[in-house]
Order: structure tokens, then C-alpha cells, then sequence
């Protein structure tokens, strides 16, 4: 599997656009499906804004690192930061058939990324997380 | 994101957002969507045809109007969603808490009905 995109972002959330658009560009180089460009912009978002959201305790800068990477019939996407140690494989998922009162309005971001991945790792290295997602094409 | 009033009147809510309904897109609108859904306690139709992303903080933003609403006896029911979108609400469960329809007079039908 070879590297094929490697960005690196700023803990805010103005670059997210940046992201995408690097992101489309790949996609779009790649020729894509509609659905998977769908899949891993989600899945991209929704991590990069919990990064950013809940990640760190200072209001420093800090940098995230995002590599894509494609292979036979997957798309590897890796996310590595310095923030808090926190592995989404361990969170629950939120309680999707409760009534509308009793309905959190939080909690989705993670449960879509591991419905619309095929397959995610989580790994603490060096005092980093590193997310690594897959999606078969 | 754009949001866009159809309709305000005794009967009824009626908006229509279009764009993307992400982090960047929502912006302030979030706020203008509130004032608008929630503060009139009516039916609340949400026209989404001209949506064509949404991510989690969008559904944020759905639910908490869903919620807010049904205190008051009102629905929100989503109108015309993209496929990509459809997927994302169904995926969220949102169907089971606010109807998702496609089309307008079955829409004004369900809004009818008790939340």
C-alpha cells in the first residue's frame, strides 16, 4: 500500500476545509464512487472535530497529521494527533431507538465513523493517537 | 448552509436549508434555525432536497429542534432528503424520532398528527 496524500493540520477548525478540498482532489484523481468520497468525508470530519472539540486541555497550537493511503479495493485513511488519549473503539454507542424525550443529542460523530468504515484501529504511540480507518471500495 | 423561509403562519413552519450542513456551513445559522422551528411551537416542515452533506452536527442541530418542539405537542418532519443525507439520518435513527418524507402533501399529512 503506498502513501499517497499526506497532510498536516492546525488544531482549528478553519482548516477543515482545507482538508476536504485536498481530500476531493484525491478522491477525484482516483476516481472514486460517489458513496466512498461520502464515507471518508464523514468519517474525516466527524474525527478531526473531536480532535479539536475535546483534544486538548491548552488553547496551544498543535498539528494533526492525516495520511491517505490506497490499496487493492481499500482506502486507508490515518489520523495522528498530540491530544489527550482517547480510543473511539471504546466508546459506546449512543442508545439509537430511544423516544424522542429521553434522545441525546450528542454522541453520533463516532458511532457514524465506525458504520460507515469497514474497519478502524486505534493505536497509542509516542504520546499520540493514532487513528487508522479503512474503507473497501 | 442556507436557510431559506417558505412559509410562517398559524398552521404551519416551513423552511428550507440547502449546502452543506457541517461545522463551516452551519456558521451562526444553527441560531436563525432555532428562532425560527422552535420559538413558533408549530409543525415545523424542514425542506432538506438542496442538502447535500450533512455530519453529525448538523443531526445535532435537527434533534435538539425535534426535541425542543415535541414539548410542545409539535413535529418536525424532514422533507426530501438527498440519498447520501437519507442514509446518514436512518443511520442516526433520526427516522424514528423525526418522519422523513418525500412528499409535500403526505409531509403536511404527518405534521398533522400528534407528536
Amino acid at each position: 500500500m503506498s502513501s499517497d496524500l499526506s497532510i498536516r493540520i492546525k488544531n482549528r477548525f478553519g482548516e477543515l476545509s482545507h482538508l476536504k478540498d485536498a481530500l476531493h482532489k484525491y478522491c477525484e484523481f482516483r476516481e472514486l464512487p460517489s458513496n466512498i468520497v461520502f464515507a471518508i468525508t464523514l468519517s474525516l470530519d466527524e474525527v478531526i472535530t473531536n480532535v479539536i472539540s475535546y483534544g486538548y486541555d491548552d488553547h496551544d497550537e498543535h498539528h494533526i497529521n492525516v495520511t491517505l493511503r490506497s490499496g487493492k479495493g481499500v482506502i486507508e485513511v490515518s489520523v495522528e494527533d498530540d491530544g489527550k488519549p482517547f480510543n473511539p473503539l471504546e466508546f459506546k454507542t449512543p442508545d439509537l431507538k430511544c423516544p424522542i424525550d429521553e434522545r441525546p443529542v450528542g454522541g453520533l460523530g463516532i458511532y457514524l465513523v465506525k458504520t460507515y468504515m469497514n474497519e478502524l484501529e486505534y493505536e497509542r504511540v509516542g504520546g499520540k493517537n493514532r487513528l487508522t480507518m479503512r474503507k473497501i471500495i | 448552509m442556507d436557510m431559506k423561509v417558505i412559509r410562517e403562519d398559524d398552521d404551519l413552519t416551513h423552511v428550507k436549508l440547502s449546502g452543506r450542513v457541517d461545522l463551516e456551513g452551519i456558521g451562526g445559522l444553527d441560531l436563525e434555525f432555532t428562532r425560527h422551528a422552535v420559538t413558533r411551537r408549530k409543525p415545523t416542515l424542514v425542506d432538506i432536497s438542496d442538502v447535500d452533506y450533512i455530519a453529525s452536527i448538523g443531526l445535532r442541530m435537527l434533534v435538539t429542534a425535534a426535541k425542543a418542539l415535541n414539548k410542545f405537542g409539535s413535529r418536525l418532519v424532514l422533507l426530501n432528503p438527498h440519498p447520501d443525507v437519507e442514509d446518514v439520518l436512518r443511520t442516526a435513527g433520526f427516522d424514528k424520532v423525526m418522519p422523513i418524507e418525500h412528499d409535500y402533501e403526505r409531509a403536511l399529512e404527518t405534521l398533522k398528527t400528534a407528536a
